[in-house]
């Protein structure tokens, strides 16, 4: 995502989470959650065109139930819509305004996920000789 | 008539079969290979629940284990959810428990149906159990399920999605 074209609400965000460089997109969302303005790399949700006459929660599935939230962000960490591409979702309000900004997590969620995978293997193989062992 | 929008958790402990039963429902397929979830995967079903026409968002989110406990911001929103055992591993019930409780603390009374998964290893499940009657007692539905050989897979969405036309909702609180 540009920054030069990022709204002030959303460069004042990112600065205080140290976040700029895994911004991936954003959106501005009135009080009836039409779109009010947006930007950068929108594929990820899963859909290339938004249309702002209809209610994005009609268009992201993602942010059915999640929206509108209060001025307390609400954060969901790696979540995925595409195969293989995660993000940190953060949505919070501001001034009347609904922001929803999306964060690319996809490499730390690969190491993540090779991390869970050995550990949960191992959990696994150690439940299951617990399991023999009682029998 | 609109569509109805309802987003629908999928919860349980790890490698108890949440992907496994999302996978097996959306697109028709199944893998032996055990690929944990790390966050969450959104997918989405259009169903019927008699005249209404509702569109299921699923949240696939990851499972719990020793090491993470399933946070709540993840079930923000949610309208029923599906509560996955896998009755060859007897402490998946507990997870099962903790998880419908964190449920209820955060969310109120939701419905959920309860899916005993992985039927075709039966000879390997556990008898009886307190906890399991716990949770079969609050659930709205009980169904032996198999990702495996596709048994119970529509019918344990298609009861939860009945639950969640406003007709019944109105009941059910
Ligand atoms: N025999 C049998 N195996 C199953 C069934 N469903 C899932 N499995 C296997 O169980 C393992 C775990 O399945 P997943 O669907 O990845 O489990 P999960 O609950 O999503 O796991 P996490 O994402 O780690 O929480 C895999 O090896 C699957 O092949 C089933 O109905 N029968
Ligand atoms: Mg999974």
């Amino acid at each position: 995502m540009s920054l030069v074209a990022t709204p002030i609400t959303i460069a004042r965000y990112l600065r205080k989470l140290g976040a700029d460089t895994r911004a991936l997109a954003y959106l501005e969302l009135d009080q009836s959650l039409h779109v009010i303005a947006s930007g950068g790399n929108l594929e990820i949700l899963g859909t290339t065109t938004i249309n702002s006459n209809k209610s994005i929660t009609s268009q992201v599935d993602i942010l059915v139930g999640l929206i509108p939230t209060g001025t307390a962000p609400v954060i969901i960490a790696n979540a995925q819509m595409v195969k293989d591409r995660f993000f940190d979702l953060h949505l919070f309000k501001e001034l009347e305004r609904q922001w929803v900004l999306l964060l690319d997590s996809t490499e730390s969620a690969r190491n993540l996920q090779a991390d869970q995978q050995v550990r949960l293997n191992n959990a696994l193989l150690l439940e299951q000789e617990q399991k023999s062992e009682k029998k | 008539m609109s569509i109805l929008q309802r987003k629908v958790c999928m919860l349980g402990s790890y490698a108890v079969g949440k992907t496994s039963l999302v996978r097996r429902y959306v697109d028709s397929i199944f893998s032996e290979t055990y690929t944990t979830t790390i966050g969450v995967k959104i997918d989405k079903k259009m169903v019927t629940a008699g005249e209404q026409q509702l569109s299921l968002v699923l949240w696939d989110v990851y499972g719990e284990d020793s090491h993470q406990s399933v946070v709540p911001a993840y079930l923000r929103g949610l309208s029923g959810y599906i509560l996955v055992v896998d009755p060859t591993r007897e402490t998946t019930v507990q997870s099962a428990v903790k998880l419908h409780q964190m449920v209820e603390t955060n969310f109120g009374n939701k419905p959920f149906v309860l899916a005993l998964n992985k039927s075709d290893l039966k000879d390997q499940w556990i008898g009886e159990q307190r906890d399991l009657s716990y949770l079969e007692d609050s659930a709205i539905a009980r169904i032996e399920t198999s990702a495996k050989t596709d048994t119970g897979v529509d019918e344990m969405f298609d009861n939860l999605a009945a639950a969640l036309v406003p007709s019944n909702e109105v009941v059910l609180e």
